[in-house]
Order: structure tokens, then C-alpha cells, then sequence
């Protein structure tokens, strides 16, 4: 049966009636992701990696089943250049000694886990967690 | 410049609210999501739209675990197909992402 209830936002210039999905702001015959969680006052955080240390940084959830989830990491402070994803040894220039080894998420939480080969650094990073199952 | 619309927030005046405590905003596109499933090998199928869409993925392991979105090299997309690892959640967007 055909639904003929629901929401439809059309974007300006375009039909209510159009077949076209992507002519739709919102339509909650596709649905969408959801944002669950973001960091505190959604404010990006910081950790501290020492000098030749690994840090895991464990982001709990709650959800209770793997969630989808994205990371942006700005890995040299004050540069303003954020990475999606997991930015590798040699991302942001031969020269810098902080890299991201790792990143997933399970059932509790979201794993982060930066590797620092030189001198202490502080790296900054930011995450939305999608209210969706991974699994 | 259209001065109507559907706007929500939480917590602060919809009217007062910054861009990023605005949940929904009708003049803001928002993703649509165009199909969803966990493949349990890997596999090619016809996404059925005429452009590259935006996906989504996330590679599920064996000790319960998930790879975050962007840290998956065994998926890709193409203007008729999806081809995707095995035990990978995926999700396909109705938005174009080339």
C-alpha cells in the first residue's frame, strides 16, 4: 500500500509532487541519519599525547549496539587543517610525528588511539556518533 | 529571498538559535537515505541511480567492532554500481557525492 501520509519539504523552485528525491529538503518516505551524540557543548576536545606515547581516547555511547560513526581530527595544533577519518603517518607532512593508528567503535564505545613518535603534542578532534546501527 | 520556512531548535529561541543548535531547518538540505543493509560478502549490485551517490560504511569485525565512516578500503561506488566488502554496513544516499 502506497503511503500518503508523512512529511515532504520540497526545495525552492521545485514540485511538492516531484518523483525526484534529491528535489526534497526532507521527505520521511526516505528517512535520514540522526545525530546521537557530539562532543560536550558541541566543542571540540583536546587530549595530550606525550612524548613517544599512544593514547587511546574511549568515547562512551551507550546505545548498546555499534553505531556508525564519523572523526575529524585537527593532528597540528593551530594549523586548521581537520582530517576525516583516520589520518596516517605522514598525513599532514613528513616532518610531523603524530598520526591517528586506529579508530572504531563497539557495542559501549568509540576508540581513538593517536601514536606520537617526537615530542609531546596536543591534538584535537571532533566526532558525531549516528543513531544507527553499524550492524 | 524566501522569509518562510520550517525551523526547530532545542533549548534557545528558534529565531535567536546559531546555525549548529538548529536541528532541522527547511532551507537546509538534510541526507536521504536511498538504501541500508549489511552485506555478509562481498559483492556488487546496481545502486539503480543515475549518478555517484554518497555512502556510508562501516566494516564490522569478527571481535564486535565497527571502522568508522572513511576507514574502509574495500568499497567503492561507480555511476551504476555499488561494490562492497564483506561484512560491511552500508548505507546509500539519495545526494550525489561526485
Amino acid at each position: 500500500m502506497t503511503k500518503d501520509y508523512g512529511i515532504k519539504v520540497v526545495a525552492t523552485g521545485k514540485l511538492i509532487t516531484s518523483d525526484e528525491p534529491r528535489e526534497y529538503i526532507i521527505n520521511s518516505e526516505f528517512g535520514s541519519v540522526k545525530i546521537i551524540q557530539e562532543p560536550p557543548n558541541q566543542a571540540y576536545q583536546v587530549v595530550t599525547v606525550g612524548d613517544s606515547a599512544t593514547v587511546t581516547v574511549t568515547i562512551p555511547h551507550k546505545l548498546g549496539f555499534i553505531p556508525l560513526c564519523m572523526v575529524f581530527t585537527e593532528l597540528k595544533s593551530g594549523t586548521g587543517r581537520w582530517y576525516n577519518g583516520i589520518p596516517l603517518e605522514g598525513f599532514e607532512d613528513q616532518t610531523t610525528t603524530i598520526y591517528m593508528s586506529d579508530a572504531y567503535a563497539d557495542k559501549d564505545n568509540l576508540y581513538l588511539t593517536y601514536v606520537n613518535t617526537g615530542s609531546s603534542v596536543d591534538v584535537k578532534y571532533y566526532y558525531y556518533i549516528l543513531g544507527d546501527a553499524g550492524s | 529571498m524566501a522569509d518562510y520556512g520550517l525551523k526547530v531548535s532545542s533549548g534557545v529561541n528558534v529565531l535567536q538559535a546559531q546555525e549548529k543548535d538548529i536541528f532541522f531547518a527547511s532551507n537546509r538540505n538534510l541526507l536521504k537515505t536511498h538504501r541500508v543493509g549489511l552485506s555478509t560478502a562481498a559483492q556488487s549490485f546496481a545502486h539503480g541511480l543515475s549518478y555517484i551517490p554518497i555512502f556510508f560504511t562501516s566494516v564490522q569485525s569478527t571481535d564486535n567492532t565497527g571502522t568508522i565512516i572513511g576507514n574502509d578500503r574495500n568499497t567503492s561506488c561507480d555511476i551504476d554500481n555499488f561494490n562492497i566488502g564483506a561484512t560491511t554496513k552500508y548505507y546509500l544516499f539519495y545526494q550525489a557525492g561526485s
